[in-house]
């Protein structure tokens, strides 16, 4: 017969077990070693890493710069250490393809109404509360469904779908960094035009040669507050302001997105010290694009951003000088147009992302000739 | 003090103690539905929570002593209420503890862990208390007095279930509820200690009552104003729910247990919505019907277009009554087409013949079961039945953004086989909220959207809109519904759930997959612990079977043969009977809607039968307990008839005999004890039942019905009593 003591001994030997044994059987050793079969296509040896003792490695990619054990993955989950070196598991191993309008990127500047092929794979390396495609950037890349497409075949499936504009977009795009360089390259030679849309978190070398290949980069400039890097996204603010310096010493193409979080991204100060710094260390002609949240990730209880924090944001960006201050994800609102920083006439319209006319005549405004900055042939 | 006067306390106390602990129960669960999302895992813990508490409490009361257990059941009455108001007051401070960054719920796993918490020490006087309280009373009535406690204390919860569901629900706040159980609850203390100068004292806690109003506005508004983007303006208990209103910048934000609902205005969000549903009309003078689609813009600007009539539906009417204040502020009256429906849609479509051109739903996604009835197939079959041949019906899902993961295309699936099924020929639409569009006329829905479009197109060159909010026409072109309709996205779709659907079962009422599934993917969603579980799923009976187990040889190695085979009946009665509880509260919403305000009732009802039970069986004599057994099994198939007729007479008739024939259960089993055992053995029967309970309770609510649905989960309950009917047959116990 049990003695009380032997009973509750029992009990709780039975709840540790039941407690410990779901986490031990998630661990998804099959996965892994799936994802490092050294046949597979996905599987290349990375670039921007360096040897350490040990036989670990040292990415060096992005500002994580993770130092990666022999078998093990960085923050990102895509780069892993192979026998000592660093490969990337998602080469041409995209789990989206989708054709979208160059409006709902946002890229306001760039090609106005044209189509843009929009391509991403699992990754990110940061992890935003708020992220709207958490489904694959916060996803190992054996875990979601992916096809292989080979760099050509990327320029080609494009040019199938009439898009002038490839866009890596969705997931962060730089920890695809070989895939993108290479495919990138292929699609300028053929005439289409790589763009980026990403949270601008890399390092100085890998972000210059990445800005070889590509034709426009729009950054999610996703606060002007370390804090709120740190706590919501996994970040930090100066290597995205480096990142920011860099593409505009560069001459790429620009556009910077702030989505405003109610309470945690909205405060006016906040709002004007970075539209004060955009123009001060950018240029006044960067459009910045102050967009409306909506329940996403993990803030899902949470209301969309009123509209006039939105206005306000736009106020304050004009008041600092910005001339391309735009309202987003609010349809039909009047400043989701463009108008002329010079005469302030109405010089593209939109009706949401599918309806775009635009009067700019060999990039000038048709109104008062003025030159609009932007990509426009 | 003499004989009689110790005995009369005694009942006044258990009376005062079931009137409390059944308010107090009631209470609690629906504060933390307020501060927790409601559904039915939370639900399932705080219930299991509360029963663990009184499991506990029974199971390791000490040994009966005279002067310690009338010390402690004097005290009790008076312990419970404090613990509630600290454990409600507590509960609404843990966000500013940390744990749950701005605009996030806490994550499931940390939910259910602190439904426990606040749950079990609130419940484990209630179960301590039984046992000494059949002691001392067997010193008068013998073995007949763990029947008289029974009843005494399950009459008190009968009239609290009465009291707070037709009282205290929507008219008192916690403050003032606790107060005045502890102003009850001192009464027979303070007559037991016959000092009759000190009873005004007991009335003190009622001044505190009276003051409660503004002392708790501010609390709430402090802490909800530190935990929230805007500034909390109204808090108010409706029969439905906690409606909390924020304003923020302008704009007011409207909650339901503290789970957002919507924004006033909101034009800028009815934009794309109303131009879909302006491309789907097929003339004039039509009669629409808006369900979940937020009382501000959409209603306001269809009323305003050349539609007959707008019927909006709110199932709470104390929540229109506060929304609609504010929303006259955004939208002046409209010209009379709007009409608003206060009741739940599910009880109006069954009670209304009306039939409509259009009907659109947009119910929140199924975060529990009460919502799930909006997105199953018998809810679209109802709104197929009240469409005109040529009506259209709109319904909205969670949609995805660029990619679809296993556990979202499942759940979205699960309600798109229910859609498919009801509506053949249906289009749907792109984007984060997809939007699923059918009519049982095929001529309504071009197949191609550029055809919606230019239909629409030329029926806004021959008519344009006017008289509408500016933000809803300005800048508008027809090609902007492309944004509805985005190819690639719906061809990709499409693709994936065509490979799925033939292994996907359609969310029903009877098998709520849609809730199950978006559970799942909410605990994907966080990286929950819960989610392994899920993945896993033997695991957690395998726990619960080990649990239930040792429990039983624990109940075996204390007394054996006919004493176990009490216990095991005390504990199958105590699970066939919360289970049939839960099943027939789920049927009963899915027929009628939120029952949140007669929960409290039907426990009430429930009360009354086990009173009436286990006086029936201290008084009389009725049959022998396997026969009762019987016909406990015959009443659990008494809700497989329910589940098919919906009947509400025979739901109050199941609830009665249910809880009737498990009233006459532990009186019979109690009198199997002998004289010297009564305590102990009165505390072992009390756990096992509420042991019981936390299974039937836990079991049903999150593995059998949404794993096999309602009628398996009622079979599963027929055999465990058909089991325990065994046991006594074979152990000898024929009469008791």
């Amino acid at each position: 017969m049990l003695s009380r003591k032997e009973l509750l001994r029992s009990a709780c030997r039975a709840l540790y077990a039941g407690a410990c044994a779901p986490f031990l059987l998630t661990h998804d050793d099959a996965c892994t070693i799936m994802a490092a079969q050294p046949d597979s296509p996905f599987i290349k040896p990375a670039r921007h890493w360096k040897k350490l003792a040990g036989g670990s490695v040292r990415c060096q990619l992005c500002p994580n710069e993770c130092v990666i054990s022999a078998g093990s993955r960085g923050a990102c989950r895509v780069r892993m250490n192979l026998r000592g070196g660093l490969y990337t598991l998602v080469y041409g191993r995209l789990a989206a393809m989708h054709v979208d309008p160059i409006e709902k990127k946002p890229l306001y500047h760039v090609l106005p109404g044209s189509l843009a092929y929009s391509v991403a794979t699992a990754g990110c390396n940061m992890w935003c509360t708020f992220c709207q495609n958490w489904q694959i950037s916060q996803a190992a890349p054996e875990a979601i469904d992916a096809a292989f497409v080979p760099p050509g075949q990327l320029s080609a499936n494009a040019r199938s779908k009439r898009c002038p504009v490839i866009a890596y977009t969705y997931n962060e795009p730089s920890v695809q960094f070989e895939y993108l360089v290479d495919s990138a390259r292929v699609a300028r030679s053929r005439g289409i035009r790589p763009v980026i849309i990403s949270n601008g978190y890399i390092n100085d070398a890998p972000g210059r040669e990445l800005l070889g290949v590509l034709d426009a980069v729009k950054i999610d400039l996703k606060a002007f507050t370390n804090s709120f890097y740190a706590k919501v996204c996994g970040g930090d603010l100066h290597n995205v302001l480096k990142t920011l310096e860099r593409i505009k010493r560069n001459g790429t193409w620009l556009e910077i997105v702030v989505l405003v979080i109610p309470t945690l991204n909205d405060a006016p100060g906040e709002i004007r010290e970075m539209t004060r710094w955009v123009r001060a260390n950018l240029s006044p002609d960067v459009p910045m694009h102050f967009t409306r949240f909506h329940a996403m990730y993990r803030i899902t209880n949470l209301p969309p951003t009123p509209v006039a924090t939105l206005e306000r944001c736009r106020t304050i960006a004009r008041e600092e000088g910005i001339r391309y201050p735009y309202v987003g994800n609010v349809p039909g609102h009047r400043w989701e147009n463009t108008y002329c920083h010079s005469c302030g006439k109405q010089i593209i319209r939109r009706s949401g992302f599918y309806h775009v006319t635009s009067s700019i005549r060999n990039g000038a405004c048709p109104h008062c000739a003025t030159r609009i900055p932007g990509v426009w042939a | 003090m003499d004989r009689r006067t110790r005995q009369l306390p005694l009942r006044a106390i258990a009376l005062v103690m079931g009137f409390s602990s059944a308010v107090a129960q009631v209470l609690v669960i629906r504060e933390l539905l307020a501060v927790f999302r409601g559904n039915e895992l939370v639900i399932g813990i705080i219930f299991a929570g509360w029963f663990a508490g009184i499991y506990l409490g029974a199971r390791f009361a000490p040994a009966a002593d005279g002067e310690r257990s009338a010390r402690f059941l004097q005290a009790a009455p008076c312990v419970l209420p404090l613990g509630a108001c600290i454990v409600v007051y507590l509960a609404h401070a843990l966000p500013l503890l940390g744990g749950r960054a701005i605009g996030s719920h806490y994550p499931l796993i940390l939910e259910m862990l602190l439904s426990l918490i606040l749950t079990v020490p609130l419940s484990l006087p209630i179960g301590r208390f039984f046992p000494p309280l059949v002691s001392l009373l067997a010193r008068e009535r013998g073995s007949a007095a763990g029947g008289t406690a029974y009843a005494i204390e399950s009459l008190g919860s009968f009239a609290g279930g009465l009291v707070f569901s037709i009282v205290f629900v929507d008219h008192i706040n916690p403050i003032g509820i606790t107060a005045l159980l502890f102003c009850i609850g001192m009464m027979p203390c303070l007559y037991a200690h016959a000092r009759a100068a000190l009873y005004p004292l007991a009335l003190l806690p009622l001044a505190i009552a009276a003051m409660s109003s503004p002392i708790e506005s501010s609390l709430l508004a402090a802490m909800w104003n530190r935990t929230h983007a805007g500034a909390l303006v109204e808090y108010h208990r409706t029969r439905h729910q906690a409606v909390q209103v924020e304003s923020q910048d302008g704009q007011i934000n409207i909650y339901g247990d503290g789970v957002f609902y919507h924004s006033l205005p909101d034009r800028h969000d009815a934009r794309g919505l109303f131009h879909l549903i302006q491309s789907l009309r097929n003339g004039t003078g039509e009669r629409v019907l808006l369900f979940g689609t937020g009382p501000g813009s959409l209603p306001y600007n269809l009323g305003k277009s050349d539609v007959a009539r707008v019927d909006y539906c709110e199932p709470d009417p104390a929540l229109w009554e506060i929304t609609d204040a504010y929303r006259r502020r955004f939208y002046p009256r409209n010209d009379g087409r709007l009409h608003v429906i206060t009741a739940d849609l599910r009880r109006y479509f069954r009670e209304n013949d009306v039939r409509y051109d259009i009907i659109v739903s947009r119910a929140a996604a199924p975060e529990n079961v009460m919502l799930n009835r909006f997105h199953t197939k018998e809810y679209f079959e109802q709104c197929r039945a009240h469409l005109k041949p040529d009506g259209v019906f709109i319904t909205a899902v969670h949609g995805f953004s660029n990619y679809l993961s296993d556990d979202l295309l499942h759940f979205i699936a699960s309600i798109y086989k229910g859609f498919r099924e009801t509506f053949p020929h249906h289009r749907i639409t792109s984007g984060d909220t997809m939007y699923l569009i059918g009519s049982p006329d095929p001529s309504r829905l071009p197949d191609d959207p550029a055809s919606l479009i230019a239909r629409y197109r030329a029926a806004l060159e021959k008519k344009p809109l006017t008289g509408l909010e500016d933000d809803i026409i300005t800048n508008f072109v027809p090609d902007e519904l492309l944004m509805s309709f985005e190819k690639t996205q719906i061809n990709y779709f499409q693709d994936k759930i065509d490979r799925i659907l033939p292994s996907v079962d359609a969310n029903s009422d009877h098998r709520p997959l849609g809730y199950w599934n978006l559970v799942k993917l909410s605990a994907y969603q966080e990286e929950s612990a819960v989610y392994s579980i899920f993945r896993h799923a033997p695991i957690v009976p395998a726990i619960g079977c080990v649990l239930v187990a040792l429990a039983l040889i624990d109940a075996r190695r204390r007394f054996p043969g006919v004493g176990f085979a009490a216990n095991a009946t005390m504990f199958a009665t105590g699970c066939a009977s919360m289970a049939a509880m839960i099943v027939l509260m789920i049927l009963y919403q899915n027929a009628n809607g939120i029952i949140y305000y007669r929960i409290s009732l039907m426990n009430a009802l429930f009360m009354f039968g086990l009173t009436a039970g286990s006086w029936l069986a201290t008084a009389h004599r009725l049959p022998s307990l396997p026969v009762r057994l019987i016909l406990l099994m015959a009443s659990l198939g008494g809700i497989l008839l329910y589940a098919s007729r919906s009947v509400e007479p025979l739901f109050w008739l199941l609830i009665a005999a249910i809880s009737l024939i498990s009233g006459t259960i532990f009186p019979s089993l109690f009198s199997l004890s002998d004289n010297d055992g009564h305590h102990a053995f009165a505390a072992s029967l009390d756990a096992m039942e509420h042991l019981g309970s936390i299974v039937g309770a836990a079991a049903t609510a999150m593995l059998l019905i949404p794993l096999l649905g309602m009628s398996s989960a009622i079979a599963a309950c027929m055999c465990i009593v058909a089991f325990a009917a065994l046991v006594l047959l074979v152990s000898g116990v024929r009469k008791a």
